[in-house]
């Protein structure tokens, strides 16, 4: 198994190596001067050449690459010129939003899609099977940002049951300083308020459930695929000819094995939800990662945009290489280096 | 006894709560504001910088209203913007020539961070604008050349007394008094920037930690928690007396739907730029109130005059065919008509506007008899069937709420006289790139006034220095007569003489040279809950909420 996990680090290297260069050069892509957006317009061509090369964008491409990579490892990614902070800084306030909404997301999309995926495999082509697939079907179907603007609408606007976004309505506390960003965290941890946690977890509902859609769609049909072949298998029929109960059949022998693909796929979901919520953040005002992108691309911030890139791309190749793992632990052909 | 996982999970959930709940004594003190103290204000830009000499944005400068104060103050409850004696200074004197200002200061006042308001304060503040190596400035100070450029010195004349001396007449230094970037910093905090070395990290500093007089500041650095969220708290002691609302977050929504959306709901308090067809929704709706107004602003068509870039339109004929091809009746009814047609450079409630009845040659007559002047026109330029590039906003922008629906409209109409319009989308940084470096025929955009001088649209926008348009102005347009005329205009100290020398400025250089088609002029929105007294919106647009209170 050893063997195993050493060749998946070693097979990530060259993919995370990539995306370092990757994610270097589209500073380089992006229109415009860089110095002129950090001076303004205003700028004669001698302050502009003095900070170009105050920057080093004089120097060879591979000495700048270096310095951007020492500057990565160091966790320092340049300053954003718009709000002249710190990039890192920024980032440590958002990517804890983006975790805390993904982690609430997949939570969700694992607990429906897995009761979903079984219920309709226990009772195959039943009203309940074609409710499951149907559900699963629009789920995957239906346009992220319509679900999210129809479900506001809706649940925060025609209702008022939910609120429109935000992570918490921030002007009726004072004295909230949450130090990690993990809002959720903080408000059981490290105040033990259940009021604020109990608005914490109401602003999350609807964005977490948005955003739970497609891998609920996705693991429902996985669990369903999965549970129709294993109760296929010998050993069931073999447990339920010994007289198990059926329930006991379910949950005990065949949940066992049909879930293990299922589980590792859900560590790809997540990669994906981390990256990918930046339409259900634009949606619902959520202040993080996603949101972060669009903003640097509107207004071209190279730095913000190269360190969310390279920061979304690790987090994706790493979620795989965990999956990988995960999956050689769980199924033992992998560590053996065999299987089909 | 067996546990299931469900009653583990709500087990140890449980035991968080209480231990963390019954835990040390270090715990920060949690508070829910008291009811109807606490306000959120949904608007459609963010605040990345607040450092009012390094900002130029929308978004920046609606946060810093709250913060800082400057020695003038706009009238209130008046269309034109008239600058009064309330702002931190109470009185002033300005000698014939205007080239000498001189300002009595308001007493017993204090900066957020408790340093003392007075002469040497705001000499400290304007400084920062001013000094050319400052060490406290920021990397960039966008209004410094084109505004404070001709300030002499700013001296210290007694405690509270102040004499400000320029090179030159500027009869538009109060507006440039109430710009953002005189806009008076606590000497402290300028004392503090200065130790920091890097310019990009000052502005950052003040960002999070400003110190101004305003009835709001950011009480604690995390209150910036980014540029879309800021909390404001209020400062007890404000001199004005303290603000019945205890804090602001001012909130972001870019789309104009989750605002419109929300302030409907009453879910905010406060939302800004409303889409005009909506309008009608708010005015029905008792629970809010819609605020309107004619702003200082313009959205035209720049067409690129510079020879060198190899552009058609450097044809002044071609130029003369784009406007007598426009008809601006459509662009006013995509705004539901609270736009209005415009011809000239500036806006209606401003001086030098030469009137509501006025337009250049090739705007009158029927549309159709234009447009076969037009066809005849490119004829005689040879320009018969060109194709021109059209740069507009990705984004909308307060002067051009709807950039490709009034994209496409030009483009049908210039087609209607044989001109094929390439349309090319671009964030707004993007498209002020392709500007400086000459590669646009058209830029679809728009221009607004903060100071209420026309001088701040005929600078920036038409003018140049040293026989090169300035950077401002989209249109490449340099003709050294008219630079000089707008520099005349500008130091005039005759109020009536120097409003005729702009609505002459008008007419000269949209009949002789057309360099721009001016197309609409939008009126701007706020809207806030009924329930919501005491908002003040000044002549310049700015909003502020030190006399506001919720009555149920």
């Amino acid at each position: 198994m050893f063997t195993h996990i050493l060749r998946r680090l070693l097979a990530a290297v060259p993919m995370l190596l990539a995306i370092s260069i990757a994610s270097f050069l589209l500073l380089h892509a992006l229109p415009g001067d860089p110095t002129a957006a950090l001076l303004g317009q205003e700028a004669s061509a001698e302050n502009r050449a003095a900070l170009r090369e105050e920057l080093g964008l004089n120097r060879p491409l591979y000495e700048q690459y270096f310095d951007f990579m020492g500057g990565v490892f160091q966790g320092d990614f340049g300053r954003s010129f718009a709000t002249g902070r710190p990039v890192s800084e920024e980032l440590w306030q958002r990517v804890p939003a983006t975790i805390e909404l993904a982690v609430a997301a997949m939570l969700l999309a694992s607990i429906v899609g897995i009761s979903l995926g079984i219920l309709a495999a226990i009772r195959p082509r039943s009203w309940i099977d074609f409710l499951c697939l149907g559900m699963a079907l629009v789920g995957v179907s239906i346009p992220i940002f319509w679900l999210g603007f129809m479900a506001q609408q809706a649940l925060a606007g025609d209702l008022g049951l939910l609120p429109f976004g935000a992570r918490y309505n921030a002007a009726s506390w004072e004295g909230f300083e949450p130090e990690t960003g993990f809002f959720l965290y903080e408000a059981i941890v490290t105040y033990g308020s259940i009021e604020l946690t109990l608005e914490l977890l109401h602003h999350l509902t609807l964005p977490a459930v948005v955003l739970a859609t497609v891998p609920t769609a996705l693991i429902a049909r996985m669990t369903r695929a999965n549970m129709l072949e294993v109760l296929d298998q010998d050993y069931i029929r073999t447990a339920r000819a010994k007289g198990a109960a059926p329930r006991r059949v379910v949950t005990r022998h065949a949940m066992r094995n049909a879930l293990i693909p299922v589980i590792t796929s859900i560590g790809t979901q997540f990669g994906y939800l981390l990256g990918g919520a930046v339409l259900t953040e634009t949606i619902f005002s959520w202040p993080g990662l996603g949101t972060y992108v669009v903003q640097s691309v509107i207004i071209l911030d190279g730095k913000p945009l190269q360190a969310s890139v390279l920061l979304i791309a690790t987090f994706f190749v790493l979620m795989n290489l965990l999956t990988d793992v995960s999956y050689a632990i769980i199924d033992p052909r992998l560590r053996h280096g065999g299987g089909g | 006894m067996r546990f299931t996982p469900l009653a583990i999970l709500i087990c140890s959930t449980v035991a968080i709560f209480l231990t963390a709940s019954c835990g040390g004594g270090n715990k920060p003190e949690l508070r829910k504001v008291e009811e109807g103290k606490a306000i959120t204000v949904l608007r459609s830009d963010e605040s990345p910088d607040l450092d009012p000499v390094s900002t130029s944005s929308g978004g920046d400068v609606r946060v810093l209203n709250q913060m800082y104060e400057n020695l003038v103050a706009a009238s209130v409850g008046t269309k034109e913007v008239i600058w009064e004696k309330n702002g931190l200074a109470k009185d002033w004197s300005i000698n014939a020539d205007h080239t000498v200002y001189t300002f009595e200061l308001q007493q017993g006042i204090k900066f957020h961070d408790g340093a003392d308001f007075n002469a040497e304060a705001a000499k400290k503040s304007l400084d920062r604008m001013v000094v050319e190596d400052h060490p406290a400035r920021p990397p960039t100070r966008p209004y410094r050349a084109g505004y404070f450029g001709d300030v002499k010195s700013v001296e210290v004349t007694g405690e509270y007394s102040l004499k400000i001396t320029h090179n030159s007449p500027n009869p538009r230094f109060l507006g440039t008094l109430g710009l953002h970037g005189a806009m008076i910093v606590s000497p402290k905090a300028i004392d503090h920037l200065a130790t920091i070395s890097d310019p990009a990290q000052r502005k950052a500093w003040l960002t999070s930690n400003p110190a101004g007089t305003g009835p709001y500041t950011i009480a604690r650095e995390a209150d910036y928690q980014s540029k879309e969220s800021i909390t404001l708290t209020a400062f007890e002691g404000y001199w004005r007396g303290k603000p019945t609302i205890k804090r602001i977050v001012f909130a972001t929504a870019k789309d104009v739907r989750p605002r419109t959306e929300r302030i409907l709901n009453g879910d905010v308090h406060f939302v800004d730029s409303l889409d005009p067809g909506s309008w009608s929704d708010f005015e029905k709706n008792e629970a809010v109130q819609l605020y309107t107004w004619q702003s200082q602003n313009l959205c035209y068509l720049a067409l690129n005059c510079k020879e060198a870039d190899g552009y058609a339109t450097a044809d002044k004929r071609v130029r003369e065919a784009i406007a007598l091809a426009i008809d601006r009746a459509p662009m006013v009814a995509k705004f539901s008509g609270r736009a209005l047609p415009h011809h000239v450079l500036i806006p209606p409630t401003m001086m030098g506007f030469p009137g509501a009845g006025y337009k250049p040659s090739t705007d009158k007559g029927s549309v159709e008899e234009r447009r076969e002047r037009a066809r005849a026109l490119l004829k005689d330029a040879g320009a018969e069937g060109i194709e021109l590039n059209l740069f507009l906003p990705d984004h909308p922008r307060p002067y051009l709420l709807y950039p490709e629906d009034i994209a496409n409209l030009i483009q049908q109409q210039l087609e209607s006289i044989g001109i094929k319009v390439k349309l090319d989308k671009a964030p707004l940084e993007e498209l002020t790139n392709n500007v400086l470096a000459g590669n646009y025929a058209m830029v679809l955009i728009g221009w607004m006034g903060d100071t209420g001088e026309p001088h701040n649209f005929w600078s920036p926008l038409l003018s140049g220095q040293n026989g090169e348009p300035n950077d401002t102005n989209n249109t490449r347009f340099y003709n050294k007569e008219v630079a000089e005329l707008i520099d005349a205009a500008g130091i005039e100290t005759d109020a009536k003489r120097r409003t005729e020398m702009y609505v002459n400025l008008e007419k000269t250089v949209h009949e002789q040279h057309r360099p721009m088609v001016p197309l609409i002029s939008a009126e701007f929105s706020y809207a806030w809950l009924s329930k919501l007294k005491g908002v003040e919106v000044d002549s310049t647009g700015a909003f502020r909420f030190y006399k506001a209170s919720i009555e149920e």
